[in-house]
């Protein structure tokens, strides 16, 4: 017999995964009723282990937490949102426009704008960057809302 | 939630369904994820009160990161890491110790003095043998609940749930590496407990 004994990790692998994995150990374990015995044990509880039965909740999980699940913003929430926005956008844009084409003598007149082309021009851009500075401040306040929800 | 595709619909649908507002989704979610996460709040957290509200805190806080699950591991091994993170916090909080490391040694050196005489005896009659047996079940037990409670969970991972030591080391933030070193750490803390334990009887 050779006097070194098989490690405790090679005792374990042997019992775990089998002597034809690690046939290195074959001859030592030939010889050595020790080894051979602490494998056999290693083997035997790791058996009854996976037998255990497992371990349970002794609560209705799903009950309480589905009771006490916040209001989600939900994506679809979120669309809905979204559309709400974009008609709300659209109907202002649209009357500002008609506010302008009723009052366009009066804005010619205040503004000094030569003509009704050049006034069109400067209000529809005008608008258009209203509304994306608006939009870009709406996005800023939901990702600040969705980071404090993750804390 | 009753018919059998739901068992088809990939994590990626589950969640999509969440996110849109189905609630009976994430009652699924956790169905699926019920047992694995009990065999970690279980093995880390005693007190049955303490395990009630963390298992409820664990899902709040899963369904509130759900839109940043990037599905870079299965889902329930991503609600396992929450439920390890969770439990992991509270008993930092409460100053429990998770591992034996700082005290004790990783050598086997009384290994070599085995007593070669042990065996399980198998030569009993089938009433003594099943008496035996639960017996020894419950004296497994008693051993697996007085290990430190990362070596409880890594033994219930790995042995009861058969995750890989890679999902095992996802779960517990730990390098593949030190999941393995840890689990021959635990069964060999095990069956020095039983050995203790069988020589006891045996008196
Ligand atoms: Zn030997």
């Amino acid at each position: 017999m050779k006097t070194m004994h098989l490690t405790e990790e090679m005792l374990q692998l042997v019992a775990i995964e089998g002597i034809e994995k690690h046939p290195s150990a074959k001859e030592h374990l030939r010889e050595c009723p020790s080894c051979e015995a602490q494998v056999k044990m290693i083997s035997q509880m790791i058996e009854s282990v996976e037998s255990l039965p497992a371990a349970t909740f002794q609560f209705n999980l799903t009950d309480i937490v589905m009771e006490s699940l916040p209001e989600r913003s939900t994506e679809t929430q979120a669309k809905k949102r979204a559309i709400s926005g974009n008609l709300v956008v659209i109907l202002v844009f649209i009357s500002a426009l008609i506010l302008c084409y009723l009052f366009r003598k009066q804005l010619l007149y205040i503004s000094k704008i030569p003509n009704e082309i050049t006034l069109f021009l400067i209000t529809i851009s005008g608008l258009v960057l209203l509304f994306l500075l608006i939009a870009d401040m709406v996005r800023e306040y939901d990702k600040k809302i969705e980071k404090l929800r993750h804390l | 939630m009753n018919n059998k595709s739901d068992h088809l619909l990939t994590d990626k649908q589950l969640v999509q369904k969440v996110l849109q507002g189905d609630n009976r989704a994430f009652a699924f979610i956790i169905q699926l994820t019920e047992k694995l996460v009990a065999s970690i709040v279980l093995k880390l957290i005693n007190n049955p009160e303490d395990q009630k509200d963390l298992a409820q805190d664990i899902y709040l806080k899963a369904y509130n990161r759900l839109s940043g699950f990037q599905f870079q591991s299965k889902l329930s091994t991503w609600v396992a890491q929450i439920a390890y993170n969770t439990c992991f916090d509270y008993l930092k909080k409460k100053k429990i110790p998770t591992t034996d490391l700082p005290s004790s040694h990783p050598e086997n050196g009384e290994s070599g003095a085995f007593n070669e005489n042990f065996e399980f005896r198998s030569d009993n009659s089938d009433a003594e043998h099943a008496l035996l047996t639960k017996e020894r079940q419950e004296i497994l037990v008693t051993a697996i609940d007085s290990l430190p409670p990362l070596y409880k969970t890594l033994i219930t991972l790995y042995h009861q749930e058969a995750l890989s030591y890679e999902e095992i080391g996802t779960i517990t933030n730990l390098p593949s590496g030190t999941v393995k070193n840890y689990l021959f750490r635990a069964r060999k803390k095990m069956k020095d407990i039983l050995l203790l334990q069988y020589k006891k009887e045996e008196l």
